[in-house]
Parts: C-alpha cells; sequence; structure tokens
C-alpha cells in the first residue's frame, strides 16, 4: 500500500507540474480533448464492470479487479490473476460482478489462459452495453484509454499513450504510458472510438506510468476458443492451468534449443543471457578489510507467470559468482565458499500448498578443464502433475585462490527439460587457460 | 555402610553374643529410628562362621540383595544385613583386610600434567576451528569468544560429572574427569574432521553416515569412562548406560534433522562440505553421468507430492 500511496503522490506532483508548463494557449484543444474522453467514458461505462472475488458466502473481498462485457450472452473479459483463487479452489471462493448501476450477480468462469494472463466468466449482466475489439493495432504515439477501478475508487478512465510492442517480456504486451493502478486489473484500454484494443494487466514496479496491456487479439482468441471447448463443469481449473504451464514449458524448452551462448568471466568460460527475453545485470562486492572479493553476474528470462497469490512460476534463471582470495590461505578460503555453497535457495515462492520439500544430491564432476562440486535439489509441484522446481549448483575446485559460483534455477519445468538444460549448463562451463 | 557400600563407620565388638539395637545398654548402638531399642543378636556359629537374630522388632531383619524378612540367618565377611535403614557388614577379628595401598604420589602428578596438555591441544583445536571460518581482519574478537565458550561448555560438563562423583562415590576425581573430558572432546573433533575431509575427497556421502556413527562410539566411550569415575556399579551396567545415552542422543539428533528437513521447505539435505581442491581425490563424473543420477531425486519428491 505504501508503494502505491507513494506513486500515487509521485503521480500527483507530476499532474500539477504538467498543469502548469501548459498555460492558456493550450486551453481550447484541452477542452476538445476533455470533451472526447467524456463522450467516450459515457458511451463505454456501462460495459466495464468491477469483479470482486469473495470469501465463502460472505461478503468479504478476497481481491478485486475490473472486466469488460464482450458478448450479448453475458460474456466479460478479465484477468487470469483477478479470478486465480476461484479458479484454483472453486469451493472456497465465490465471484460477483458489480456494474455501474448497481446491477450486481454471480460470475462462472468460463475460460483461462494463464500464460496471457486472461480469462472469460460469464454472469447475468442484462443489457449492458458490449465492447468490440479493435482490429489493426494503433501505432506508436497515439493516444489510447484505460478503465477500471483503482483500489476501489469506482470506475475511473485513465489516458495514456500506446509504445508498441515490450521489447523484454517474453509474452507479447502493449507498453503503454499511463496510470494503471491495482484494482484496474482486467480493464480495457480502449481507442479513441471505444474500441479495445488491449486489456491492463500490469505496471512496472520500479516505474514511473510504465504499464503493460495485453493484446486484445489473445482475449478474441480466448473468446473464441471458449465457445467451441467448454470449461470444466466443476469450475476447477487446475489440470487447465496444469496444462498451460507445461506448454510454456514446452515452448521454454524449444527456445532455448541449440547450442548455450557463452561468455569469458576471469579465467572461466560461462553460459551467457541466452536471448532477448531474458535480462541480466552485473555487479561487484568489495568490502574494506575483507580478504576476498565477489564478481557476480545475474540473468532470468522474463517469462514469471503469475499462477496465485503463493505461486509465481515458468522463469528460468542463473548467476555466476567469481570469488577471489586476496589474502586468505586455501582452508579459510574454502570455508567461504562453503558457506557461499550452502546458502539457502534464493527463491521468493515457497508455499506448502504448492511445493514439496526440496531433495538433494551432490557429487563431484570433471568439467571441461577442471572439477567441480556440483549439487542439485529439485521439488515437485502438488497440485500441477508434471512440473518441479529445479536448482543447480556448481562450485569449482581447481584453483585454491579463485573459484566460481554458479547456480541455474528453473521454476515449473518438467523434469526431462530441467535435466537437459543441467546437463548443457554444466557442459558449457569451461576453463581458458 | 551407606547407600553405595561405601563404609562409613566401624564398630569393634569384644564378645558373642552381642547385642545391637539403639538402647543404651545394646553392644553397638544405632541411631536409627527404625531400628528397636534391642534389635539383632549375633552369635558365634559352630562352624566358625556368625549368626544374626532378629529380636522380634516391628521392622524386622533382610539379608541383601534379597528383600525378604528372616528371623535368623547365617553370614559370611561379605554379606550385607539391613535393619530399618541401616545397612551392615559384620566380619569377625580373624577377617584379613587388604593389603595397604601405596600413596602414588606421582601418578596424580601425571595426572595434572595430562589434564594441562589436553586443555592446551584442545584450546589451540578450538581456536584453529574458529579461526578457519574468519575471512575479515574483525573477526579476530570472533576466535577469541567462541574459543572461551567452548572452554566454558567443557568447563560445565566436567563440573556436572565432578559432581554425580562427589554424590554418588565420595570424590570428585576432578581432574581424572577432566581428562576424559577433553580427551573425548578431541578425539570428536579429529574424527569428525577426518571424516569430513575423507568424505568430500572422495566424493563419497555415505562416509559421512559412518562419521555419525563413529563420534556416537566415541561419545559412548567418553561417557563410560567418566560412568567408572563416578559409581562403583558394573561395568556391564556402565557400558549399557553409556551406550543408551549415546543412542538417544545421536539418534535425537538424526531424527529431529530428518524432522526438520521434512517440514522445512526451504532448507536442502545435500553434502555442504567444500573443502580446500588440493584435498580432491577423485576425478570427477561426467556431467551426464551426474545428470543421469538424477532419477532417485525424482523419485523421491513423487513420493513426497502424493503422500
Amino acid at each position: 500500500m505504501s508503494i502505491v500511496t507513494a506513486v500515487m503522490k509521485l503521480l500527483r506532483g507530476l499532474c500539477y507540474l504538467g498543469l502548469a508548463a501548459f498555460g492558456a494557449a493550450a486551453a481550447a484543444q484541452e477542452a476538445e480533448i476533455s470533451s472526447q474522453t467524456h463522450a467516450l467514458f459515457e458511451q463505454i461505462r456501462g460495459g466495464v464492470a468491477q469483479i470482486r472475488v469473495l470469501l465463502g458466502a460472505s461478503d468479504t473481498h478476497a481481491a478485486t479487479g475490473t472486466g469488460f462485457v464482450v458478448g450479448d450472452d453475458g460474456l466479460i473479459v478479465t484477468n487470469y490473476h483477478v479470478i486465480a483463487d476461484k479458479a484454483l479452489e472453486p469451493d472456497v471462493y465465490q465471484l460477483e460482478f458489480v456494474l455501474p448501476g448497481g446491477l450486481r450477480g454471480p460470475l462462472q468462469i468460463v475460460a483461462i489462459d494463464v500464460l496471457n494472463d486472461l480469462a472469460v466468466v460469464k454472469g447475468d449482466v442484462g443489457s449492458a452495453h458490449v465492447l468490440g475489439f479493435r482490429g489493426q493495432p494503433l501505432a506508436k504515439g497515439d493516444r489510447g484509454f484505460s478503465l477500471g477501478y483503482p483500489l476501489s475508487q469506482g470506475l475511473t478512465v485513465v489516458e495514456g499513450i500506446y509504445n508498441g510492442r515490450s521489447e523484454e517480456l517474453y509474452y507479447e504486451r502493449i507498453h503503454f504510458t499511463g496510470a494503471i493502478n491495482s484494482g484496474m486489473s482486467g480493464g480495457p484500454a480502449v481507442d479513441a472510438m471505444g474500441r479495445v484494443f488491449g486489456v491492463n494487466v500490469a505496471t512496472h514496479r520500479r516505474g514511473q506510468l510504465v504499464s503493460f496491456l495485453v493484446p486484445s487479439r489473445f482475449a478474441a482468441e480466448l473468446l473464441a476458443s471458449s465457445s467451441a471447448q467448454p470449461g470444466p463443469p466443476s469450475g476447477d481449473f487446475r489440470s487447465t492451468v496444469a496444462a498451460q504451464l507445461r506448454a510454456h514449458d514446452l515452448a521454454l524448452r524449444k527456445v532455448l534449443k541449440g547450442p548455450l551462448p557463452t561468455q569469458q568471466l576471469g579465467p572461466l568460460v560461462v553460459p551467457a543471457r541466452m536471448g532477448t527475453f531474458m535480462q541480466c545485470a552485473a555487479g561487484t562486492e568489495r568490502e574494506r578489510g575483507r580478504a576476498y572479493d565477489v564478481n557476480s553476474y545475474y540473468c532470468h528470462t522474463l517469462s514469471s507467470l503469475y499462477v496465485d497469490p503463493k505461486l509465481q512460476t515458468g522463469m528460468v534463471s542463473f548467476r555466476h559468482r567469481i570469488l577471489r582470495s586476496l589474502s586468505l590461505d586455501p582452508v579459510r578460503f574454502a570455508h567461504v565458499q562453503e558457506q557461499q555453497f550452502r546458502a539457502p535457495i534464493s527463491s521468493d515462492f515457497t508455499s506448502r500448498k504448492h511445493h514439496t520439500a526440496y531433495a538433494c544430491r551432490d557429487r563431484i564432476v570433471a568439467l571441461e578443464g577442471g572439477r567441480a562440486k556440483v549439487a542439485q535439489c529439485l521439488r515437485r509441484y502438488k497440485l500441477f502433475e508434471g512440473l518441479y522446481d529445479m536448482v543447480l549448483k556448481v562450485a569449482t575446485l581447481d584453483d585454491s585462490a579463485l573459484a566460481l559460483h554458479s547456480e541455474l534455477e528453473m521454476d515449473g519445468v518438467s523434469f526431462e527439460h530441467a535435466m537437459e538444460l543441467s546437463r548443457r549448463f554444466l557442459e558449457a562451463i569451461r576453463w581458458n587457460r | 555402610m551407606g547407600r553405595h557400600g561405601e563404609v562409613l563407620a566401624r564398630h569393634p565388638v569384644w564378645r558373642w553374643p552381642s547385642r545391637i539395637g539403639r538402647g543404651y545398654e545394646m553392644d553397638v548402638i544405632l541411631d536409627d529410628p527404625f531400628v528397636a531399642s534391642g534389635h539383632l543378636e549375633i552369635h558365634e556359629a559352630p562352624n566358625g562362621r556368625l549368626s544374626v537374630a532378629d529380636l522380634q522388632s516391628v521392622n524386622g531383619m533382610v539379608l541383601l540383595p534379597s528383600r525378604e524378612k528372616r528371623a535368623s540367618a547365617e553370614i559370611g565377611p561379605e554379606d550385607v544385613v539391613r535393619v530399618g535403614h541401616t545397612q551392615l557388614r559384620i566380619r569377625p577379628r580373624s577377617f584379613q583386610v587388604a593389603a595397604e595401598r601405596p600413596v602414588r604420589q606421582a601418578r596424580s602428578g601425571r595426572r595434572a600434567v595430562l589434564f594441562l596438555a589436553l586443555i592446551t591441544a584442545l584450546v589451540a583445536t578450538f581456536a584453529w576451528s574458529a579461526f578457519v571460518t574468519t575471512s575479515h581482519r574483525d573477526e579476530g574478537v570472533v576466535v577469541a569468544i567462541s574459543v572461551l565458550l567452548m572452554l566454558a561448555a567443557a568447563a560445565v560438563w566436567v563440573a556436572i560429572w565432578s559432581l554425580v562423583s562427589r554424590t554418588v562415590g565420595g570424590r570428585a576425581n576432578f581432574a581424572a574427569h577432566g581428562v576424559v573430558a577433553c580427551a573425548g572432546v578431541l578425539a570428536l573433533e579429529f574424527w569428525n574432521t577426518g571424516a569430513q575431509y575423507l568424505a568430500f575427497g572422495f566424493d563419497a556421502s555415505w562416509l559421512e553416515t559412518l562419521a555419525l556413527a563413529g563420534a556416537a562410539a566415541i561419545f559412548a566411550v567418553m561417557v563410560y569412562r567418566h560412568l567408572r569415575l563416578a559409581s562403583r556399579a558394573t561395568r556391564f551396567a556402565h557400558a549399557a548406560v553409556a551406550a543408551g545415552v549415546s543412542t538417544i542422543a545421536f539418534g535425537g539428533a538424526v531424527v529431529l534433522t530428518n524432522l526438520t528437513e521434512a517440514t522445512n521447505l526451504g532448507i536442502q539435505s545435500h553434502s555442504e562440505s567444500l573443502k580446500a581442491p588440493s584435498f580432491v581425490m577423485v576425478s570427477g563424473i561426467t556431467p551426464t553421468a551426474f545428470v543421469d543420477g538424477a532419477d532417485s531425486l525424482k523419485q523421491k519428491v513423487d513420493a513426497m507430492a502424493t503422500e
């Protein structure tokens, strides 16, 4: 909440600055835009509903989001992450929609798309306004309007700029410069004619106004496939989620096929950034008085998938750390390494609901040009068949004053994929002497 | 005699029959409220042995280790009779006592020297194990504190055994307990470190399991030696108690570790030891062979997920 408040304060500050800069010359144009926005808002507001996730039969909100009506038969598009609790635990949660006129009613899930974070739900919305999709993409710099219920503040319209496809993310997302806030998830982003070109999905935590939309064609595709294939009658979408996560893993495995790119790190050659869908950072840790230093290099795929509040998965990441002894004897340097090697697995998401405990093993492995101690840990997903988290740790053993510690972490992958990449990762590490 | 068979006092008797009880007219007076004023009478039996007879007391007389009350009994020089809460051993004047024990000044001096040498070795070992954990110039104090803490723990251990010795056996035996404790801890430290290095160097994690059994055995021997110093029970009883204590301590630790690992999702149970490269004695397996061995992990987590 504090981050959101801070962001809002910052945004307010920026708005004031903007107002001061404009001046009287732009007043006429501003009035025109304003009346356009007003007309648009009036036209489509009747089709934008707040989606509420209720705990049991109570009136307590577990989560809220936004959805928009897309069909005469009461179909509503929203984000998967808004209704995830209901999809995985249909007996515990209930869904409800509330339209601006006050009309409310229960919702059923019709279809989900975890990879694009979309869901289609159905309810008795009466004669609510039906929104249509825009066929052609906008041009960079075009204006767009995002609608939703930010922080339960009532239906809000936010103006922003279409900035094309986000260049980093693994799945296609539109980069939208606008103040999308929590609660607006699943709301429509429309063009000046009121046609939906995207679905609100996320904002960049460290950015300002850097928001993301799911392109509307994915929503249209989900809608089309949902009419062909109805969801499970029990309303339990666990096996659907599992199948989609497995499909994600399969696609990622195809992308990661081929020889691993490598780079020189100290006297070693190690796996490097595997594609544009991967983000990397490097750093160094030095401390006065400490008898060793560490250079680190970290990469992770931008393919994180939200499954439920306790589980985000679908990422592959690796880390290399070069530990260099400045004045430590071999025994003490080995102890420093032991501490680093022992450090707990870095995963943020650990939940008894989803994960078994890790099982681990370790051996001394002959790599190209030297030996290394390699440990491998595996845990399985309890709710989603055939998916595992795997961590591979490598510590080289051929220099008493320098060591490479590498870690490969894969979340939500098949056992075969985990083993295949582990082997290739190990084979890619070599000494360049 | 005391409860553990130690002699508390000796009373000479000059004639047969002699009478024992709480009354002033008795030959041997026992200040025990559970003894009658005239409780026992001792006669010389025709075969040269002695016989005791109960003088119809309320609490009677028992010939240990039996608990049955006896009206009379013939006794030898090693038999112990209990009246009230008092234990008695009655021996004829002709009984031969053991030969005089020479005072062994030199030996107790040797023990003190041994104790000091062991303490020095222990301090050096503790200091070394603390030193290898440091990697920052400000960490000297860590070494000092950890040595002091280890010494304090060792002192408490020796003090407890001395107290037990004093209570049960009448003698504290501080230096002897100190020698046992120092030798035991040193042996444990060397054994564990050696096993860790061997397990690492030969890439054999089963050695670590074996090392645990060895450590349990060393600990059992240590407890056995302490018990021998503290009480006069049989060797068998001491060995049984030592084995039991060690099994409970090490078994408990193993069970606790396994429970923690099974319930804590963050902790991993792979071998965490990483030593200096010069200790590696194997050439290592290939990456493919390593990855092929992961089936055991899959079986383990699959079983966990279906539990």
